[in-house]
């Protein structure tokens, strides 16, 4: 595994620490240590997973697996080499992959179950329709793409904290990113032409 | 000095915001914006496609848990994951909780575990045990016998 590029700022030594100490109790069988990494790492690994699985129910699957196999590895987590964060990162990332693998039920069409939109509001449901089409957009990005997209834009992570989190180069990160951008642009403009054919 | 095809390519990955850039090429790429029309247009292009796909980002994390919030998932999350973690190992359990308590009960499965293979081990020897006695072969006493008879004095001598 390639941890270069990994960067620790100042303010992370204490976090990093008292998740150190926390792991490692964990791996003692602390079940309470454990539930303190769950209660407080457990919205990063909900938020990265429901944004790279494709629904939320993959996503709470995800979250749920990835806690279970650090409980089961915790006592393999080497401070010294990796932030605990970039450990879940690709815990997470890699079982929001291997979803793909699976068979998925059919997914409910998108206009199920809409409410009706108020008299005046076009304009507004206009903007609706173009955002809700480029989040569906984003859906149809492979989960690796979505997985680099959600690390570097969402997360803040620099392109070597997503390689590692990814397990790939920098230059694979920044091909992923390039062909994300690439096609959430096609569907932009392709959105817009319909939009002005219209009127 | 950074080349234009340069420039352009971290725009299509990283987007507007040079934050994110990679921090080696930073300085010659600010130097290049400053100095370059072309890639002051490559910057407002890719800061539009920025804007588009945050409020994208923005619906779809409003949209993420149906309207219940995040704290539902959490507490799900960690009933599930505390329902499906287990101490490594059970003589270690056995040590740390004590009989009465509440947790010990989770732990059931072990305690049963080393019952049982006491049980079995005790009706194994019992079974062996019947079985000694009831197949034994009927010439084994005579056998016996002749074994426990004193030995001859003419052997002695030898």
């Amino acid at each position: 595994m390639d941890w270069e590029g990994e960067t620790d700022g100042p303010d992370s030594s204490t976090d990093d620490s008292r998740d150190a100490d926390l792991l490692a109790r964990s791996a003692a069988g602390d079940r309470r240590a454990f539930d303190r990494i769950v209660a407080r790492y457990g919205p990063l690994a909900l938020r990265l997973a429901a944004r790279i699985a494709p629904d939320r129910h993959s996503a709470e699957d995800v979250a749920q697996e990835a806690m279970v196999r650090i409980w089961h590895r915790a006592g393999n987590f080497d401070a010294r080499r990796a932030r605990f964060t970039t450990w879940l990162y690709r815990i997470v990332v890699n079982l929001c992959i291997d979803l793909r693998r699976r068979p998925r039920p059919v997914p409910l069409p998108d206009d199920f179950d809409t409410a009706d939109p108020a008299a005046g509001a076009e304009q507004d449901l206009e903007q609706d329709e173009r955002r809700a089409g480029l989040a569906r957009a984003m859906k149809e990005l492979t989960p690796g793409q979505r997985a680099a997209l959600t690390l570097v834009y969402d997360e803040g992570l620099s392109g070597a904290e997503a390689a590692a989190a990814l397990g790939v180069t920098t230059k694979a990160v920044e091909r992923l990113l390039a062909r994300a951008r690439a096609q959430l642009r096609d569907r932009l403009l392709a959105d817009r032409d319909d939009a002005e054919a219209r009127t | 000095m950074m080349t234009l095809r340069r420039f352009r390519k971290l725009a299509d990955s990283y987007g507007a915001d040079l934050q994110r850039w990679p921090e080696r090429q930073r300085a010659q790429a600010l130097a290049l914006l400053g100095a370059s029309e072309d890639a002051q247009a490559i910057v407002t292009r890719a800061r539009e496609l920025d804007e588009a796909i945050a409020a994208a980002a923005a619906t779809r994390d409003a949209t993420i848990w149906d309207g219940e919030g995040a704290d539902a998932p959490l507490q799900r999350l960690r009933e599930n994951v505390a329902s499906r973690i287990r101490p490594p190992s059970p003589v270690r359990v056995a040590g740390l909780i004590g009989p009465h308590s509440p947790a010990a009960s989770r732990y059931r499965p072990h305690r049963v575990g080393w019952l049982g293979l006491a049980t079995a081990a005790g009706l194994a020897v019992a079974a062996g045990l019947t079985l000694g006695i009831y197949y034994s072969p009927s010439a084994a006493p005579e056998d016996l016998t002749a074994l426990l008879q004193p030995a001859p004095l003419q052997m002695l001598a030898d």
